[in-house]
């Protein structure tokens, strides 16, 4: 039997009860107006016009030359507050307000998801609450100083690490405080049904759009991987397409698929850093939207089936990679984004390879961070 | 016939309101929580005890469990050295003993493995935060076999319907998490839904609010008011427990 909300052994609804019933609300309003002509209109309209999509595919002479294959970077970072969160945000605040929702909250690490939040909301007129590691504070001013600017409440969050596991832990419960009136909008492919499955439906037009742009038909898909949304977009519309190989990069420090086990943390079943007894590790990475300890659960299941694969590259790939980009392409990428294309640059590759990188943001975030790391 | 069960079903034929209290397995180490154990059941200041299981990220939990959660795990607390530590008083305890625990040091330590030394433990019924009733079938089958009962909880946020299932699939009794503001109209709503009696779960009660909706349901349990008390007192948080749990029971039972 086929579980609602599952994905093989994967995925599921691991909260507590006080979140049963908005979760059985969301998933009838998220199945009900994602086929309404009203919303799909507006979503697109908004997408196209107010989020500046298409965006381009453009192919990437230099990485084509050093990689000796054809490398096409999918550009994220050129959307509107410069990266693919943008997408998501659009599509739940829509939702939230269609369905008479005044107020949203989030949780961020990188600072692009809670800054595309804080974005939707102030177009549409919600109230905007985006929970945030301290450590991610720090390390993403420029994006705490964007969300206030966008009219938004940045709350702090000093348990743990202070990273985003901790944020989305302190968004859970808040939103427990008020289910009825709060929409949690979540920002990857994680969480209990229907998440994973809605920021995949938002995220989806990624990989439908590069399927109208390359010329022809890709060998490689190439995504950093945090929660797993970037890398959901661009996967998903080319799942039939066997042929096509798929493949998530992770930060070494908090590679949670490549490295870990199975268990349930916030609301699913899926691979965590873990220790022997069930406890979350906490992760390290010097891109903070990769810094999470779990991943979408339907990653999990693509793992399991063998359709992706999963590995990790260490903040100095990413850093080099970073560095050559803005040097040789005039694209400054985000940390996150870097581990993808840091992958690439190390691996050898054929000619007749067709690499498609999603380019998931842009890197003006992380100028601290690599001035700190020497890359300046 | 299961400890928690008997004393549930006592308490209702004497038309007896109960009590139950949450503490913070090895907590605040291994040996004082053996013998605040002890002295509670010694003492017969509760029903029956909901003993935690820390966890890294406790997302149902306030500040105060919060803490002690982390200072629990800090000292090495883990599902498996909880349920032995319980295991070498077994004998000596006849207070019925909740196992609460959130699902995924349940599921990664091995759920068969994990009920089989629960019950060898002592302990009658499981409940876990997060494992809702369209998740609890991942436990079930074991927890059977074991003949540990499995509770679930409601809440203000649940619907009428759904009340009525989880109530009909809950082992002994309901978990209603209300506060001191829901009203005793609510109560007596869920209590006329509620297949199985109903005891509101919450973290703490002035003994006044504790009368009023022990009035309403079948009884109360608290969440963190011990491990306030245990974790503010400096030495005799023993006489503390003492005065505060008769305080409460006072005003329950003397409906
Ligand atoms: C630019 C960028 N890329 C990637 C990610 C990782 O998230 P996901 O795996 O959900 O795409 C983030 C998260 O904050 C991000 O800001």
């Amino acid at each position: 039997m086929v579980r609602k909300g599952y994905f093989g052994g994967f995925g599921g609804q691991f909260v507590p009860e006080t979140l049963m019933e908005a979760l059985v609300i969301l998933e009838k309003n998220f199945s009900s107006l994602i086929k309404s002509p009203g919303f799909k209109e507006e979503f697109q309209r908004l997408l196209a016009d107010y989020a500046g999509r298409p965006t381009p595919l453009y192919y990437s002479e230099k990485l084509s030359k050093l990689t000796k294959a054809e490398v096409f970077l999918k550009r994220e970072d050129l959307s509107h507050t410069g990266s693919h969160k943008i997408n998501n945000a659009l599509g739940q605040a829509l939702m939230a307000k269609m369905t008479g929702k005044r107020k949203i909250i989030a949780e961020t690490g990188a600072g692009q998801h809670g800054v595309a939040s804080a974005t939707a909301a102030a177009l549409l007129d919600l109230e905007c609450s985006v929970f945030m590691g301290r450590e991610d504070m720090r390390r993403q001013v420029e994006n705490v100083v964007r969300m206030k600017m966008l009219g938004a409440e940045v709350l702090p969050v000093d348990e743990g690490d202070a990273t985003l596991k901790e944020a989305v832990n302190a968004a859970l419960r808040k939103w427990s405080e008020d289910p009825e009136n709060i929409w949690y909008l979540l920002g990857s492919c994680v969480g209990p049904h229907p998440y994973p499955e809605m920021v995949r439906e938002f995220q989806s037009v990624i990989g439908r759009e590069v399927k109208k742009q390359v010329p022809a038909k890709p060998t490689h898909l190439v995504a950093c991987i945090g929660g797993g949304s970037n890398s959901m977009g661009l996967f998903y519309p080319f799942i039939e397409d066997r042929e096509v190989k798929m493949i998530g990069v992770e930060a070494t420090g908090s590679a949670s698929i490549s490295r870990g086990q199975p268990g349930i943390f916030h609301g699913a079943k899926t691979y965590l850093l873990q220790d022997k007894v069930g406890q979350i590790s906490p992760t390290y990475s010097v891109a903070p939207g990769l810094d999470y300890s779990g991943i979408g659960p339907v990653h999990s299941f693509l793992k399991s089936t063998g359709r992706a694969i999963y590995l990790n590259v260490g903040d100095s790939s990413a850093l080099k990679a970073f560095s050559w980009l803005a040097k040789n392409e005039g694209i400054i990428p985000a940390l996150e984004s870097s581990h993808a294309i840091g992958w690439v640059m190390e691996n050898s590759w054929k000619s007749s390879d067709r690499i498609v990188i999603c380019l998931s943001g842009r890197g003006e975030k992380d100028m601290e961070t690599v001035t700190e790391r020497g890359q300046v | 016939m299961n400890r928690v069960e008997k004393r549930i079903n006592e308490l209702k034929k004497k038309k007896e309101k109960g009590l139950g209290f949450f503490l913070m397995g090895n907590w605040p180490d291994k040996d004082t929580f053996i013998e605040i154990l002890r002295f509670i059941d010694s003492k017969n200041l509760a029903d029956f005890l909901q003993i935690g299981v820390p966890f890294s990220d406790p997302v149902a939990d306030g500040p105060i469990i919060r803490k002690a959660s982390a200072q629990a795990l800090y000292k090495g607390a883990t599902l498996e050295k909880i349920l032995k530590n319980l295991l070498s008083v077994r004998e000596e305890i006849s207070i019925p003993l909740i196992l609460k625990t959130y699902a995924n040091p349940l599921y990664v330590s091995g759920i068969g493995e994990m009920l089989s030394l629960a019950k060898e433990s002592g302990i009658s019924a499981i409940i876990i935060p997060d494992m809702p009733l369209e998740e609890i079938s991942l436990v079930e089958e074991q927890a059977r076999k074991n003949k540990i009962g499995v509770l679930l909880f409601a809440g203000p946020t649940t619907s009428e319907k759904r009340l009525v299932k989880i109530s009909s699939k809950t082992s002994f009794f309901l978990s209603y998490t209300a506060s001191h503001e829901t009203s005793s109209l609510e109560f007596e709503k869920v209590l006329a839904l509620s297949e199985k009696p109903v005891y509101s779960d919450f973290g703490k009660l002035s003994p006044e609010q504790a009368g009023a909706i022990a009035h309403s349901l079948d009884g109360i349990i608290m969440g963190w008011a011990l491990t306030e008390i245990i974790d503010d007192s400096e030495k005799n948080f023993f006489k503390e427990i003492e005065k505060f749990a008769i305080s409460i029971r006072k005003e329950i039972k003397e409906i």
